[in-house]
């Protein structure tokens, strides 16, 4: 049981990467890892909202669409559900760190169209999760999430000092920085053997 | 037809259940904000194009009260003279 929940979370985290392995939530993986600070905190919200969003998107599919025969529903049911959710990040960090709801600016409530956390609602559907095993899949992807987005925005910070042929300052060097990390992450692959 | 009714129940229960809790979270993390960038937030187009080259309209706003930047560079509402000068009336105010 912990064995098979901590393939889970390692399968999430390292293995099947969302950033890096399904190439989804690119959008703030590019647009927000400039600065290391605000990469780790939009790293940490998106981790919030897909940790809440699992068990919730669990207990809607089970004990509503299943019951009432509507699977249909579940994509809309899940895109309001992970719509609120980031409405509700947004004014915890504008109350609480309003230099921080700047710093990320319009990508805070981009969080919302953040393919990767409705991709992990849907998979934990598809995969036929356990409630536990749905926890620690979000936690887990919200982290791996975290660590792509940490590490690019590190990575950049560094750049930032190195000469950088004029024609890839900006987009291009980013771009491939990212194509190297995915290629890293492959290596990843035979860590241990999932779906 | 029964499953587009109870589609519809479903859907309207969860969007009222969640409006209810955003409501309640928004009544107790609401910020006071200067009274001046919301009204001039409310005049402006709210479509967040990002020519003005502000991440919203809000923060062009924010911007605009603390006389950083200029109206003219909402590309939507610089050609309505009469939201124009509204904006400026608010923010000599």
């Amino acid at each position: 049981m912990i064995r098979e929940l901590v393939l889970v979370f390692v399968a999430a985290v390292l293995v099947n990467n969302f950033v890096l392995k399904y190439f989804l939530g690119i959008c703030p993986f590019l647009g927000v890892s400039d600065n290391l600070h605000s990469a780790v905190s939009m790293g940490f919200a998106t981790t919030f909202v897909m940790s809440i969003t699992a068990p919730v998107a669990w207990c809607i599919k089970h004990f509503v669409l299943d019951k009432l025969g509507l699977p249909f529903l579940e994509y809309v049911c899940f895109i309001i559900v992970i719509a609120s959710l980031v409405q509700f990040v947004e004014m915890v960090i504008k109350k609480f760190y309003p230099a921080l709801h700047q710093a990320m600016g319009i990508y805070l409530p981009l969080i919302t169209t953040n393919c990767a956390i409705l991709f992990m609602a849907l998979q934990l559907v598809l995969r036929e999760y356990s409630l536990l095993r749905s926890i620690v899949f979000g936690f887990g992807s919200g982290l791996g999430f975290t660590l792509a987005i940490t590490i690019m925005a590190g990575i950049r910070e560094e750049i930032e000092f190195c000469d950088v042929p004029r024609c890839l300052k900006g987009p291009g060097i980013t771009l491939i920085i990212a194509g190297l990390l995915a290629l890293i992450f492959v290596g990843l692959g035979g860590l241990i053997k999932v779906n | 037809m029964e499953k587009t009714l109870l589609s519809m129940a479903v859907m309207g229960g969860l969007a009222a259940l969640l409006g209810i809790i955003l409501s309640a979270a928004y009544s107790k993390l609401k910020v006071e904000e200067d009274p001046g960038v919301e009204e001039i937030t409310e005049l402006l187009p709210g479509v967040n194009c990002g020519a003005c080259g502000f991440a919203s309209c809000e923060e062009f706003a924010r911007r605009l009260a603390k006389k950083e930047t200029d109206i003219e560079k909402c590309r939507i509402t610089f050609r309505n003279k009469e939201t124009v000068q509204k904006i400026e009336e608010a923010l000599n105010r």
